[in-house]
């Protein structure tokens, strides 16, 4: 009987947000939760792993914004403020809850740990650097890192502006070289967005394979033979590693995955909403909006209002359920797989890093409970990391994959619709003003190099996409709109400056130290080294 | 959001969310009964779109989102981000058009004529009609060229194209038409539809074990969410077959 492998990897990604003009930006929380509850937790469960001599065997994939952000000096030095500020609160909780005689003593107790092992291992073990404990474990052969392209665009919606996609792929390597050393030989590229063409950019920056969603493959003018239980062979040699769909409601469903269980934590009750305002406000926004704090005493309970303490005794019982179904489910169906395949099938499975931890609380342990339950299955089914199976098993079938992502319905209609459709002028305008620029002004130097460097860093943030995720939500939309127009606005300022000769080196410093995405970026990626095809 | 949140906001802002959900309401919102009533309406409304949307949303999408969604957003005082009172260009000066695919049946095309355009063909007297030309070239040169026309107005930039067809290429022209001529202001490149359901050459390969792992991989949840994709009947036999699959 051949083996069965799946292929877990975890992207974490979050936009490039860093304000230094302002003394605190409620944005920039998104980062500090991220490391709190999903970055460094994830670390202390892969070094639990190793040491007990567990095989890993996952990917994991940090896109460039967030590793520019995780080496930022500002931000790291921010969120020690911030654990202090977390800690603080919570000894003021633990003296409140003592003293009124409340059930929530040992969960204060609880977060309060979690908060001071993070400042321990944040300052302490990792040096503020976390991306050095992933890179650690990269070079003990546990894990393997991989990224994902730039500032996150949608690559479908760039396909006539090669210059733009590019300048992407080069600012990534970069990325990744700085961040971990070396070339990036995977890619997860942003929301598995594809299109046919686009493996010329990954094959020329050194990748050798990536992820597509399912339609990608299953809907290939080329039938795949395997279904989505091995990679394919593109025509120019690269690997497409395809989604598989057969678990994805069990971990993803909001009302029937596990994370939806009733004894887990309850996301949205959090004493920074629950308790008195002027309790609470030296730990909130500007000390009068109320926003979470990550102090939660409740489980999700079901569909009431009337939420139960959360029992952390219990969720850690359901925990091992859960990773003990989704390793029998996959046993299950590797059962009826793996004898239809001539090569031992793998099963490749993305998911957002942040949903493990933040957002499902305990995902990390139940990711580490997947492993320990794993190893106890012997050779039968097991993880394996992707170049390790293409090292194994070099030969697929060659098939071309067609323009899709893992978006709703397959393609792409959550970030090309009525909400923000109107952003792709701008965008679009500015990639060819910024191609235009580098036309009038190839590789100068000195002042001139410095201002088109920041332009063309300009107009890549402006293709993040989670500006239009944001705008579809319509709850922070305000603040995705003036981030592209904070962008266009001090790209079409050095454009106007270039064409006047008049660069202000003020404003360009205050720019630059603001926006410092990609500190190795050359402005020539813009180059038009790709016709525009007709 | 529960309702024991609702009743704990102001009153200002549960009625943000009044109209944010775009919940009708009659009645008079300053005594407390009747804000119960409103928390009430607010509640289903706001749950009916969760709901809605959570199946709508492919998960990783519908994640994506709720990364974004808090209460913070809602009724943070978001500090605004200086763009030095940039405003974004109601025109570039430019003629030109894009055509964007979002599917295998629709696409969006947005538009732009320079000055210099208008006051040629627009302003000129013998100006008729602004209109878009799609057309598509099937890429196994079964059926040729075939072009479809819809007229627009000044108003309009943009517009979504209903495709008619699959595997084939579209590109878009945007057309000033005169008195007895017609002058292409811009037009697009090509975009390259694909089928958007699994690939007719399943016909001839004649393979059990493909028809399994195909089906096994779950063409059949993926039909449903596609654009008007077919599930060949001898996949779908395979549930009921003696191998008696589920996936």
């Amino acid at each position: 009987m051949l083996k069965s492998y799946l292929n877990i990897l975890l992207h974490a990604h979050l936009p490039f947000i860093r304000h230094p003009e302002y003394s605190e930006f409620l944005e920039e929380r998104w980062l500090f939760e991220a490391i709190s509850e999903t970055y460094l937790p994830l670390l202390r469960s892969l070094n639990r792993l190793h040491e007990d001599k567990i095989p890993i065997n996952i990917t994991l994939s940090f896109s460039p914004s967030l590793m520019a952000m995780l080496q930022d000096e500002l931000l790291q030095e921010r969120y020690i403020q911030h654990l202090v500020k977390m800690m603080e609160l919570g000894e003021k909780e633990l003296e409140r809850t003592r003293r009124e005689g409340h059930e929530f003593v040992p969960l204060v107790q609880i977060y309060l740990d979690l908060f001071s092992q993070n400042y321990q291992d944040f300052l302490e073990l990792y040096n503020r650097n976390i991306l050095a404990g992933f890179g650690r474990l990269a070079q003990l052969g546990e894990i393997e890192l991989i990224t994902t392209v730039g500032t996150y665009p949608f690559l479908p919606f760039y396909e006539h502006y090669p210059e733009s996609i590019q300048a992407q792929f080069d600012v990534t390597q970069q990325a990744f070289a700085r961040s971990f050393g070396g070339v990036a030989q995977g890619v997860w590229l942003p929301e598995a967005g594809y299109f046919p063409g686009l493996e010329k950019y990954l094959r020329d920056c050194g990748v050798r394979y990536f992820y597509t969603s399912a339609h990608a493959v299953l809907f290939s003018p080329d039938v795949p033979r395997s279904g989505l239980y091995a990679p394919v062979t593109l025509p120019n040699g690269l690997h497409a590693f395809p989604r598989d769909l057969s678990t994805v409601s069990l971990v993803w469903s909001s009302k029937s995955g596990y994370p939806s269980d009733p004894v887990y934590r309850e996301f949205y009750r959090d004493i920074g909403h629950d308790l008195d305002l002027a309790y609470v406000s030296p730990y909130i926004h500007l000390e009068k909006t109320r926003i979470n704090t990550g102090y939660k005493y409740y489980a999700i309970s079901g569909d009431t209002a009337h939420k139960q303490p959360y029992d952390p005794a219990l969720a850690k019982q359901k925990i091992k359920e859960h990773a003990q179904n989704f390793v029998f489910h996959h046993l299950m169906h590797f059962k009826k797989v793996q004898p239809l395949m001539s090569v031992p099938p793998i099963s490749s499975s993305p998911y957002n890093a942040e949903l493990l931890g933040h957002r499902w609380f305990e995902g990390v342990d139940w990711l580490e409970a997947i492993l320990r339950e794993l190893a106890k299955q012997g050779d039968q089914l097991s993880t394996i990391l992707p170049l390790n199976y293409l090292a194994q098993y070099p030969q697929h079938q060659k098939v071309s994959p067609i323009f899709s992502s893992w978006g709703n319905k397959g393609y792409a209609e959550t970030w090309l619709e009525g909400s923000n459709d109107w952003i792709y002028r701008h965008l679009h305008m500015a990639i060819d003003r910024m191609v235009e620029l580098v036309d009038r002004f190839p590789d100068v130097t000195g002042l001139k190099r410095r201002a088109l460097n920041q332009a063309a860093r300009e107009v890549l943030l402006t293709q993040s996409i989670d500006w239009p995720v944001i705008m579809r939500n319509g709850t922070a939309s305000s603040y995705a709109a003036s981030r592209i127009k904070e962008h266009l606005a001090n790209f079409y300022h050095i454009y106007d400056a270039m064409g006047e000769g008049k660069m202000g080196t003020d404003w360009l410093t205050k720019v630059e130290r603001k926006n410092n995405i990609f500190p190795d970026i050359n402005y020539m990626s813009f180059h038009n080294k790709r016709r525009r095809s007709n | 959001m529960t309702r024991e949140k609702l009743s704990q906001l102001t009153l200002e802002d549960l009625l943000r969310l009044v109209e944010m959900y775009g919940v009708d309401i009659d009645e008079d919102v300053e005594s407390q009964p009747d804000r119960t009533l409103i928390e009430l309406a607010v509640f289903e409304a706001m749950r009916e779109e969760h709901d809605s949307r959570d199946e709508e949303d492919a998960f990783p999408v519908s994640y994506h989102q709720q990364r974004f969604e808090s209460l913070e957003q809602i009724f943070g005082q978001s500090t605004d981000v200086q763009t030095d009172s940039f405003e974004f260009p109601q025109s570039y000066n430019v003629s030109r058009i894009d055509l964007m695919l979002r599917d295998p049946a629709w696409a969006f095309c947005y538009w732009d004529i320079s000055t210099h355009d208008k006051s040629e063909y627009i302003n000129n007297q013998d100006f008729r009609e602004l209109l878009l030309r799609l057309e598509w070239i099937a890429t196994t040169s079964r059926t040729g060229q075939n072009i479809m026309e819809v007229p627009i107005s000044m108003d309009d930039s943009s517009w979504y194209l209903n495709l008619q067809n699959r595997e084939c290429h579209y590109r878009v022209h945007l057309l000033a038409r005169l008195a007895d001529s017609e002058k292409i202001l811009a037009s697009s490149r090509r975009i390259n539809v694909p089928m958007g359901a699994i690939s007719q050459k399943l016909e001839v390969l004649d393979s059990f074990e493909t028809d399994a792992l195909i089906f096994l991989s779950g063409i059949e949840s993926l039909g449903e969410r596609g654009v008007h994709t077919e599930i060949p009947q001898r996949i779908l036999s395979i549930r009921e077959s003696q191998v008696g699959f589920d996936a």
